[in-house]
């Protein structure tokens, strides 16, 4: 044993010594820390301005009625912002493969297809389609164009569309959609008349009207002109 | 010494490590940061960059169309809010539970009958308008560059208070058009040809 020996004062050099050495932080420690807490702080700022950003994409989004392709295996589809009152026009996507534009004037129903009164192939990619009607005292007249070119054509009676309409312009908001269903872009009924004067109803069953649509059409049944397409 | 030369180089390593982790993140945070920018950007090209001042009021910022009879407005309403729209051309409301942004357009154009139509849109619907016909139609299309127009949200963002009635677009004509004008349109009509208003009294004259 040891023997005691008297209490050392505090601040005497043999206490010192045998104080645990205090942890001292160096130049590089401090530079080390200071990084660290940069980087982190980038990091925050970055995800408190990303979740901002975020949330008003979310807003804007249906509103500037963009075109999004989130399945390059799906057609994707959305109708332009409306600002005249017969503003048809679609941004779409098709997949690989042969479709066609398909247009129908007669025996429209409130759903389903129609007979088809006119057609063009459509080739696959990117597409801007708008639809004109006009509708006069002496005809109707039901074009669809991309850019300047009139893809379809169709000239009506005046008897055709002479007593208003229902109209739904569909894919306000952007939809992706399989391949195997049709893509119906528009559907417009028109009344007939009753037989008594100025009155006139929406039939229950097809009527004239328009409907366009795009189907995907077998590749190996297409004629030559369309392949060049 | 030796053991505190180890324990500070612990605590390097725990630095460098921290810092390490924190620059991925902040890389991809960046990444991030910067393809959203990108997004947000393309899109406030095309529906405008409205920035709420005040999420109880409503806010009209007017975007630029190219059209000088296309006015469009990029548009904020608070949540409970029953707006009311009403002008010639149009009367619309609605309700709804939550915050609705919405673009809204007046659009006069002349058809190939040679008549002025409009179409009027905001979140209650879309109307179409019959303005005028023959000489009276030719008369405000040759002028209309001409017509004074005070169009809401122009000059800058417009705050509105949900139980004001503001004008949202006012179409007048001009001193020197004044004479002509009201041999071409009824009385009502001259000086202030066209006047769409928000708010609970827009539908009185």
């Amino acid at each position: 044993m040891m023997p005691e020996g008297p209490p050392l004062e505090a601040d005497s050099p043999a206490a010192v010594n045998r104080r645990p050495p205090r942890r001292q932080l160096g130049i590089q420690q401090l530079i080390l820390l200071v990084a660290a807490i940069a980087v982190w702080m980038t990091a925050y700022v970055n995800h408190q301005r990303n979740q901002s950003l975020d949330s008003r994409i979310r807003v804007m989004v249906p509103l500037a009625h963009e075109l999004i392709v989130d399945d390059p295996s799906k057609i994707a589809v959305v109708k332009l912002e409306q600002s005249l009152s017969d503003d048809n026009r679609w941004d779409l996507y098709l997949p690989s493969g042969a479709y066609r534009l398909c247009l129908a004037t007669r025996d429209v129903g409130k759903d389903g297809l129609a007979p088809v009164t006119k057609s063009v192939p459509i080739r696959s990619g990117n597409h801007r389609l708008a639809l004109t009607q006009e509708l006069t005292k002496t005809s109707g007249r039901v074009i669809v164009t991309e850019g300047k070119t009139v893809l379809l054509d169709m000239l009506e009676i005046a008897e055709w569309h002479d007593y208003g309409s229902d109209e739904k312009g569909h894919f306000s908001l952007n939809e992706q959609l399989p391949t195997d269903k049709p893509v119906i872009l528009y559907r417009r009924r028109f009344y007939q008349p009753t037989g008594r004067p100025y009155e006139s109803v929406m039939p229950k069953g097809p009527t004239e009207g328009i409907l366009l649509w795009i189907e995907r059409v077998d590749g190996s049944k297409l004629s030559g002109e369309f392949k060049a397409k | 010494m030796r053991g505190r030369a180890i324990k500070l180089r612990d605590l390097d390593l725990l630095l460098v490590a921290v810092i390490a982790v924190g620059g991925v993140f902040a890389w991809k945070t960046g990444r991030e940061r910067e393809r959203l920018t990108a997004r947000y950007d393309r899109l406030a090209a095309i529906t405008g960059d409205l920035k709420l001042t005040d999420p109880a009021k409503v806010h009209f910022q007017a975007l630029e169309t190219g059209d000088p009879m296309h006015f469009a407005w990029r548009i904020y309403y608070p949540p409970k809010c029953n707006p009311l729209i009403a002008g010639d051309d149009y009367d619309g409301g609605w309700w709804s539970k939550e915050p609705t942004e919405s673009i809204g357009h007046v659009r006069f154009h002349g058809t190939e009958r040679g008549d002025l139509d409009s179409y009027v849109r905001f979140p209650g619907g879309g109307q179409w308008g019959y303005h005028a016909r023959g000489a009276p139609a030719r008369f405000l299309i040759d002028h209309w560059n001409e017509l004074e127009i005070e169009q809401i949200g122009a000059k800058g963002l417009a705050v509105i208070n949900r139980d004001e009635t503001v004008s949202l677009l006012r179409i007048t004509f001009p001193d020197d058009l004044r004479d002509e004008a009201e041999t071409l349109f009824p009385t009502h009509l001259v000086p202030v040809y066209y006047e769409l208003k928000l708010g609970p009294d827009a539908a009185k004259p």
